[in-house]
């Protein structure tokens, strides 16, 4: 990635949001993003993808980068409650919308979302390095209604690659923790 | 990734003049060096890549069209 090339502020307090620049070439584009419920200001490479603004200028890297081109699901987090691989969206297309990462799911006490526990209870993931983006995955996958069957999970989970092949405590994971979803 | 210029906009006509941002420039040509962004799996990753290196991306995500968007089997209905 090129995108590095940028400057950087972060304000956590100030509600007033950053204009609205058009983005010339070289330009660092001011840009607001909601992230896990805290507000960032940020001046930014226009190019920078949301991955690598979430990783690099803001420090929030539970968010992997595998391929960086959308291929492996690392990267996956919720843009407004939809799946969004942040390697292919620019931090500047998610101006003012509220984004989700690994660390938006635990509770502020520190008590795991059920997909998070549900994970450690399957023993869903060996290197874990596609986990993050699982998990986030896994709990959109199932707040869509798409986790009726094992077959739809499969399916709706397929965007996640795991190279450890862990996808069999996956699903299972998901089944245990779609119940529990369902509860609370 | 090739620098571009960004505009971000939630109004069709203010949407289609970025596109043609060059007014002097209304040609094909001109045309084609702008790029409409939606969802940005195909945009994003070909302009990683070097393939597609556009001037301007329009970033119409916000357009009130998409909310009259509809999806049904074999069909996508725009009102």
């Amino acid at each position: 990635m090129l995108s590095t090339m940028s400057v950087t502020f972060l304000d956590r307090s100030s509600a007033n949001a950053a204009p609205a620049a058009t983005g010339a070439p070289h330009v660092p584009y001011t840009t607001t993003i909601n992230v896990n419920g805290q507000r960032y200001h940020l001046a930014l490479d226009v190019r920078t993808t949301l991955l690598d603004a979430l990783r690099d200028h803001i420090g929030v890297t539970g968010s992997k980068k595998g391929c960086d081109h959308g291929q492996c699901g690392a990267c996956t987090v919720m843009v407004d409650d939809r799946r969004v691989l942040s390697c292919l969206a620019l931090a500047a297309s998610v101006q003012g919308r509220n984004v989700t990462t690994i660390e938006g799911l635990a509770q502020d006490d520190g008590t795991l979302h059920p997909m998070q526990q549900a994970f450690i209870d399957n023993d869903a993931f060996q290197c874990g390095y596609c986990t993050p983006g699982q998990i986030v995955s896994a709990v959109a996958c199932v707040k869509e209604g798409h986790a009726a069957t094992d077959a739809d999970i499969r399916e709706y989970m397929s965007g996640n690659l795991c190279r450890c092949a862990a996808y069999p405590n996956i699903v299972d994971a998901i089944n245990q923790a779609k119940t529990k979803m369902k509860e609370a | 990734m090739q620098p571009f210029e960004f505009s971000r906009t939630g109004d069709l006509q203010s949407a289609y003049s970025a596109y043609r941002a060059a007014a002097a420039e209304e040609t094909s040509a001109a045309r084609s060096r702008s790029e409409y962004l939606a969802g940005g799996t195909t945009l994003i990753d070909l302009m990683k890549l070097g393939v597609m290196r556009p001037e301007r991306v329009v970033d119409i995500n916000d357009l009130e069209a998409w909310r009259r968007c509809r999806g049904e089997p074999m069909k996508r209905r725009l009102r």
